[in-house]
């Protein structure tokens, strides 16, 4: 044990006192402390458009009944409009004044952006700058202001005794208190979604790393040292760890940073985007599913961290490492895929449940299972023992190759070798 | 006490250790001759728990040779260590692995690099140092935490006068020390100046082991050096030429042939010694020097391992 620890050490102060650790991880809080600040930097470019007076116009034509009626002429007065369909500016004219031809003129010549021929009740024509689709979302907000006026207007041609029961069944919508017990699979849903993309980066950025930090002590000839002071397995563990150790240190940096963007920046971000604010702050974790998402996580990491320390081994040259790490690497993606097919529920249920018992893909399919509350608590438990003794069983395998693998220069290993490995004593 | 008994390594068809025993015993230095293949190295990995043999067994004072890795300094034949780490740090990693006393590894650390005149390395990184200091920093490596047995696989290949001079002294130390040091080499010079015992391998078998002192004198004694004197100046020309023309009329002369300051005379058989020096002396010579020659180690190596041997290159 106190080897491996020496090992651990060594092997995690190499990795974090290296340039590239220290730049890639200033890199990744930079962005991410970008992203949490984009409300306040995205509201700043508001301003500068405001500032510069870059708002859209917009012509608005009523005709038929909205001339006579109280109710169209307010809602379509161009304050309404304005505070509605916002960075729009609307001219109100009479439809008689203008024909469809003259709008459409108006549009080609760029005067406008987008213009509304209204015919009464809920009949109007929309002509919109096709190329530009700011001209489209302005599209929803005024449906919902025609189809509200309309509604408005014909409650206000009703006796006045039947108006009070027509708005309120105009009204009426269902009321739904929503009790969630045990978690919101919605939430778990992005988180599993997000864990799941960090696992596979972590083992797709640090697992190379491993392989190439094995395949650097071979070429460097300090192997030979090595294995004759500490044991493979504790010198492959150490390693592992240490680099393990490092991805974490690193990890940590981006949710810090993540964690101090978004507290600064709460408000902003609700104003901003309610949903991905929702889906930020409002995951409701339990300790159960935070202790098996973590759990997978490290196990995944040191299950393929293992394999690619073995493979790497096997190696000499670092251009020969990418076709050895291939194979590890495609099923990692497919575990990645898989994790993604069970979080939408994409999948045969059955298919799903064997697969989470297969170690390569546990980490992701038994991840997004459990996210999505498809498994007790018992049955993630056996998954978490089977990538546990998955991981003993590879950790043991990958140190008989990493044993036989470190000692061969020149010429990579062969299916024959790496059995002969395998089936050696000790 | 290292004991080898027997021991067998194959990689594939290729049989890298045939059967090799030897002792090495407590508290010398000892030479491991072979030619290039020989299997030297693979005999080394095997003592260092790297390879494991298919047959025969490696032990220190009667334990596994596995199980007695903390009484060893090891320099490797592929020698290498972290380019991109500081020295100090290797020397205190490794010293740590090897199990030394971690609140101490760091002062015997910087003892030792004094002690190769590598100091100034201290807080350099690898990759800044020449071969030749990488390859004092490995020797300090070996040598930490005062091991009782030090294995030197070729530790003089490719080293300048200068820093092989630092090296050899380093190595006499711990031959003073009494520590047991196997040296593997092919330069005989070097093993000749260094060690009580050899054992020379061909084809991974031992074919020649023992003191060397005792191997030397095992050879045929009959070759003498004579140095002679005829007019007053030692080994000067008139005197060879007495000493020459004398040799000639010898029956158990064989022959005779320039060495040094005067001849060396190979005759019948040894015990002809007496007869020569007294013809010699009869002659009216003053005999400056009249001792056998030893065969060189080198001269032992040829004649066992370069001949025509049916065992050959095994690689």
């Amino acid at each position: 044990m106190k080897r491996i620890g020496t090992v651990i050490r060594f092997e995690y102060l190499g990795y974090v006192s290296a340039k590239v650790f220290r730049v890639t991880t200033i890199i990744f809080v930079a962005a991410i402390l970008i992203l949490c600040f984009l409300p306040q930097i995205a509201s700043q470019f508001s301003k500068i458009d405001a500032f510069q007076g870059e708002k859209d116009k917009a012509v608005i034509l009523l005709g038929g009944d909205a001339l006579a009626n109280p109710i169209y002429t307010s809602a379509f007065s161009a304050k309404t409009l304005e505070s509605a369909v916002k960075k729009t500016t609307w001219t109100d004219g009479n439809k008689e004044d203008y024909s469809e031809e003259d709008l459409k003129k108006l549009i080609e010549g760029g005067d406008c952006l987008f213009a509304v021929y209204y015919n009464g009740g809920t009949d109007y024509s929309f002509f919109a700058a096709g190329s530009k689709i700011s001209a489209y979302s302005a599209l929803g907000t005024l449906d919902a202001l025609v189809t509200e006026s309309a509604r408005q207007a014909a409650i206000a041609r009703l006796p006045e005794g039947q108006r009070g029961e027509a708005a309120a069944i105009s009204g009426m919508a269902a009321q739904v208190n929503l009790i969630e017990i045990g978690g919101n699979a919605e939430n778990n849903f992005w988180i599993g979604y997000v864990i799941m993309f960090f696992l596979f980066y972590i083992i797709m950025g640090y697992g190379n790393y491993v392989s190439a930090s094995v395949i650097a002590e071979k070429t460097s000839k300090a192997m030979e040292l090595l294995i004759t002071a500490a044991k493979p397995l504790d010198l492959m563990i150490g390693k592992v760890v240490g680099v393990g150790f490092a991805a974490l240190t690193q990890v940590a940096a981006i949710v810090a940073a993540a964690a101090v963007g978004i507290t600064a920046n709460l408000t902003q971000w609700k104003a901003f985007q309610p949903t991905v604010f929702e889906m930020l702050t409002g995951a409701n974790v339990s300790a159960a599913l935070a202790a098996l998402l973590l759990l997978f996580f490290f196990l995944g990491f040191f299950f393929y961290a293992f394999i690619m320390a073995a493979l790497g081994s096997t190696v000499s040259r670092a251009e020969e490492a990418a076709t050895t790490t291939m194979f590890p690497l495609l099923l990692l993606t497919a575990g990645l895929v898989l994790g993604f097919f069970t979080l939408s529920g994409a999948m045969n249920k059955a298919l799903v449940s064997v697969l989470s018992y297969v170690p390569f893909f546990t980490p992701f399919v038994m991840m997004g299972r459990y996210s999505m509350g498809e498994v007790t608590v018992f049955g993630a438990a056996i998954g978490v023992i089977v990538l546990f003794a998955g991981v003993l069983v590879i950790a043991v395998l990958a140190a008989k190759i990493y044993r036989m693998g470190v000692m061969m220069y020149g010429t990579p290993a062969t299916f024959k070798t790496v059995w002969k490995a395998l089936i050696a004593r000790g | 006490m290292i004991e080898v008994r027997g021991l067998t390594k194959r990689f594939g068809e290729k049989k890298a250790l045939d059967d090799l025993s030897f002792t090495v015993r407590e508290g010398v230095a000892y030479g491991f001759l072979g030619r290039n293949g020989a299997g030297k190295t693979t005999m080394i990995r095997i003592l260092m728990n790297i390879f494991r043999e298919d047959s025969g067994e490696a032990l220190i004072d009667g334990a596994p040779a596995w199980k007695e890795m903390r009484r060893i300094g090891y320099l490797p034949e592929e020698r290498g260590l972290y380019s991109k780490r500081t020295v100090i740090d290797q020397l205190i990693y490794l010293g740590k692995l090897k199990g030394m006393n971690p609140k101490t590894v760091d002062r015997d650390a910087r003892v030792k690099l004094a002690e190769m005149d590598a100091a100034e390395y201290t807080d350099k990184k690898m990759e800044t140092l020449s071969k030749g200091n990488q390859q004092k920093i490995q020797l300090a490596v070996a040598l930490l935490g005062e091991p009782d047995i030090v294995i030197l696989d070729e530790p003089f290949s490719g080293l300048d006068p200068i820093n092989a001079q630092i090296l050899k002294d380093a190595v006499r130390r711990q031959v003073s020390m009494n520590k047991t040091v196997i040296f593997s080499s092919h330069q005989m010079g070097q093993v000749e100046e260094f060690c009580d015992d050899i054992c020379i391998i061909d084809a991974g078998h031992a074919i020649l082991e023992g003191n060397l002192s005792e191997i030397k004198r095992s050879y045929p004694r009959n070759r003498i050096y004579i140095a002679a004197d005829a007019d007053g100046a030692a080994g000067g020309a008139a005197g060879a030429e007495k000493l020459s023309a004398l040799l000639r009329d010898l029956p158990f002369v064989r022959a005779a042939e320039p060495y040094e300051a005067g001849l060396a005379v190979t005759i019948d058989e040894p015990g002809k010694k007496r007869a020569l020096l007294q013809a010699a002396v009869g002659a009216g010579l003053s005999i400056d020097v009249f001792s056998v020659i030893e065969p060189t180690l080198e001269q032992i190596f040829v004649e066992k391992a370069g001949h025509g041997n049916p065992r050959g290159e095994n690689k």
